[in-house]
């Protein structure tokens, strides 16, 4: 049996434990069955017959551990012989391990970029409202004058805010 | 899994049940526990709930395979045959086993 049949036992324990129901009391039947030519009534026959199979459930559970088991131990084997593959080619491994290093770290950053900048919304309330306010005359950035009169005028703003606050100097 | 060689008492099991698949062809579990019970007689009995397990580790190393058939009472049941890798396994167990009873033999002739 392979390894995939292996991991699918595992996996599948319900229909493994059907087939092995199925198995075994086909097994008691025809048991019970040749009893019952031998001269026992039903219900002896089928006593005498689980007796004589013995603890049914002990004996799935076993099956079931060995599944485990072996495929544990294939994995366990496998990455055994990967570290060895590994150990044996320091300049494969170095350049796997570094692509694989160099391909995670860009992601990551362009990502961490990109959700800033991008796909976050802006820190403040109603970011769809948003408006940037620069002074007509320079296109310069506003004074704290102008932004504090911009917000004064609360029935053309709801609030404002400047991520820089030009030099008092500046003013126009 | 790490069996050990010396594990007579599983090694029995495997090489009773692969004779009579290479005896018999195919036969699910009761077939072999019937098989190997009228040719020993009384006095070897299997343990019949643990031929399932052996049955079932067996088809894991690739000894026997296991299909599904309908028996003789008109019941869906997983039929056994032996391998090419089985043969292989019963020659080797036989050999095994012919060398354990030798040894037990010439203690008893000595002794």
């Amino acid at each position: 049996m392979s390894l995939m049949n292996r991991m699918w036992n595992t996996l599948r324990s319900n229909s493994l434990q059907r087939e092995l129901d199925e198995e075994l009391s086909l097994h008691l039947d025809l048991r019970a069955q040749e009893l019952e030519r031998a001269g026992m009534n039903a219900e002896e026959a089928r006593a005498a017959a689980t007796r004589q199979f013995g603890n049914t459930t002990l004996e799935t559970e076993r099956m079931r551990k060995m599944d485990i088991a072996a495929w544990m131990e294939t994995l366990l084997k496998d990455l055994r012989y990967a570290s060895r593959q590994f150990s044996r080619n320091p300049v494969f491994t170095a350049v796997a391990v570094l692509s694989l290093a160099i391909g995670i770290g860009a992601n990551t950053a362009v990502f961490s970029v990109l959700n800033a900048t991008m796909l976050k919304a802006l820190p403040v309330r109603d970011p769809q409202e948003l408006v940037n306010q620069l002074a007509r005359a320079t296109g310069a950035d506003v004074s704290l004058g102008l932004l504090i009169d911009g917000e004064q005028s609360a029935r053309l703003f709801g609030t404002a805010n400047a991520p820089r606050i030009a030099p008092a100097d500046d003013r126009h | 899994m790490g069996k050990h060689p010396n594990d007579r008492l599983q090694g029995t099991l495997d090489l009773l049940v692969l004779r009579s698949l290479a005896a018999r062809g195919a036969l699910h579990g009761y077939g072999i526990t019937i098989h190997i019970q009228s040719v020993a007689g009384e006095a070897l009995r299997i343990e019949e709930g643990s031929l399932y397990p052996a049955l079932h580790r067996m088809t894991q190393e690739g000894w026997i395979s296991a299909k599904w058939g309908v028996s003789e009472n008109n019941r869906r049941a997983r039929y056994y045959s032996i391998t090419a890798s089985g043969r292989k396994q019963l020659v080797l167990e036989r050999q095994r086993w012919d060398e354990l009873t030798g040894a037990v033999a010439r203690v008893l002739e000595l002794a």
